[in-house]
């Protein structure tokens, strides 16, 4: 009796996940990929990787999705810059679920892809999950302790959280590790000959410093409001005007939502680690 | 007072998702974007660029994969149309013969080689093109509709209507030969009127008017013997 009701058991268990996938799963169709389908797989790799690059450049994201997804579903499943390509276009369409779930493939076939991380760090923060987010950014720099951008978005990451002391020694390591410091000093030297050659550095670089005024100046206005807020009546006349002017610049100016360098994300199909020129 | 600064560096993350994500897929011939790219890299891309209407992005593309492969056949045949829609016959040409050197039976060369030779009034050798597609490819529609074209153009309309009717028995889901064979009976109703005309003169009434009055109805461009007419129903081969 107990040997029969055990089998039941097991019988059971076995069941219902076939049971249940035949419920919930209602698989799309395989797209039609019929371009060179007589020649090798890298031959169609290629070719739809190509048309596929070449749609995305001229802002036909659908026909990008398309050209990527028969890569995915019916070329080569486990090709991984398909699946960091088409990840830029769910984040195009603010996809932002997709988008994570094709990070999260690539870095299963590449446990080590850099821009997969720094990518979904992106995103996982403007989802607001923190946690995944933090994750994210520390595996970035424990990858590649140099890569400048992955600082950037650690920091901002701290200051998004309103931790200011992180965000700042983040940002600090950035200028010391970049060396960035240095051609400052060099740069502005008074004994600095006129016709000193060039130096060349990486504007990127130069990022961390502006952070830094940006976390000086919301932690400036932190405490010009604990001031305001406990002098209530009496306070100074120029604090009240310069935490206005403060608050209206986070408001307008250093609001810097026109995207232009505050996260960096990387792009590239099979992760270059370019930086992200203004 | 710290949620109004989350709230705003929060939202600058959604602006720079949206932002200049294209600029890291700039396409240039001797960097494919992926490791180990075969050619076909680029005919991708010159097959984007070529159904966008961007012929010389379609060349420049075309040619990286040749830089590769220079003797991948049908790239020629399809840099060869790209060449043609830019008015530049000669490189069209010379590319449809090479990609013929080396694979002589390449369909899509004959039939854009055709094609070309119509446009430049070379009716001759573009009825033995299209021939040669029907030889290689019995069943090939567009080898009948675009010889029908030539027929057309030399005013065989006879030969061009059983091309067309051809054309159409073999793919009735291709629908230029319906037009090809609408324009042949446009045509032919001008001729018609036309002749009606040379005899009875230009102000004998028919019923629905003078003869030039329906003749305008019918179509202006189809009695004045300029070829042009039948050119974009040529159908090309990619």
């Amino acid at each position: 009796m107990q040997k029969r009701l055990f089998i039941i058991l097991i019988l059971f268990v076995f069941a219902f996940p076939v049971l249940a996938q035949e419920q919930t799963e209602t698989p799309e169709p395989l797209p039609e990929c019929p371009i060179f389908e007589d020649q090798s797989t890298e031959v169609r790799v290629s070719y739809y990787m190509g048309e596929g690059l070449a749609y995305l450049s001229s802002e036909q994201l659908s026909a990008a999705e398309f050209s990527f997804t028969c890569i995915i579903r019916v070329i080569q499943p486990d090709y991984m810059p398909a699946y960091m390509s088409r990840a830029i276009i769910y984040t195009r369409y603010r996809d932002y679920e997709r988008a994570i779930e094709d990070y999260t493939q690539a870095l299963e076939l590449s446990p080590d892809l850099l821009p997969a991380f720094n990518n979904r760090g992106i995103l996982y923060t403007a989802l607001q999950e923190y946690e995944e987010a933090a994750a994210d950014f520390d595996k970035v720099l424990e990858l590649d302790p140099d890569y400048m951008a992955g600082y950037n978005n650690r920091s901002i990451l701290y200051a998004v959280q309103g931790d200011w002391d992180n965000a700042l020694s983040t940002l600090q390591t950035a200028l010391e590790r970049s060396g960035i410091e240095d051609v400052y000093d060099q740069l502005t030297d008074p004994e600095r000959p006129s016709d000193a050659p060039e130096i060349e550095y990486n504007i990127v670089n130069a990022r961390a410093y502006a952070l830094i005024g940006i976390v000086y100046s919301a932690r400036a206005l932190e405490n010009y409001q604990k001031y305001l807020f406990l002098a209530r009546g009496s306070a100074d006349q120029r604090i009240q005007s310069a935490a206005g002017a403060l608050e209206s610049r986070f408001t307008f100016e250093t609001r810097l939502d026109d995207g232009t360098w505050l996260l960096t994300a990387d792009f590239s199909p099979v992760g270059e680690q370019e930086d992200d020129q203004p | 007072m710290n949620k109004i600064y989350r709230l705003i560096l929060a939202m600058s993350l959604f602006a720079m998702l949206s932002g200049r994500l294209t600029a890291q897929v700039e396409l240039e011939c001797d960097e494919p974007l992926i490791e180990n790219a075969s050619p076909t890299y680029y005919i991708g891309q010159g097959d984007v660029y070529f159904e966008g209407g961007d012929y010389a992005r379609a060349v420049r593309a075309y040619s990286c994969a040749l830089e590769i492969d220079p003797n991948f056949a049908s790239v020629y045949a399809s840099r060869g149309y790209a060449y043609a829609a830019l008015s530049d016959s000669e490189n069209a040409l010379a590319d449809y013969n090479r990609a013929l050197e080396l694979d002589e039976t390449l369909i899509a060369a004959y039939n854009n080689r055709g094609a070309l030779y119509t446009r430049l009034g070379n009716f001759g050798l573009a009825i033995g093109d299209f021939e040669l597609v029907i030889a290689l490819d019995p069943d090939n529609a567009v080898a009948y509709n675009n010889r029908g074209i030539v027929h057309a153009a030399e005013q065989n309309y006879d030969l061009a209507i059983a091309d067309f009717q051809q054309a159409i028995a073999l793919d009735p889901t291709y629908a230029t030969p319906q037009a090809s064979l609408g324009a042949v009976y446009s045509a032919l109703a001008a001729q018609s009127y036309q002749n009606f005309m040379n005899i009875s003169g230009e102000e004998a009434r028919l019923p629905a008017g003078t003869p030039n009055e329906v003749l305008q109805a019918v179509d202006d461009s189809l009695r004045n013997g300029d070829f042009s007419v039948w050119l974009p129903l040529l159908t090309p081969a990619r």
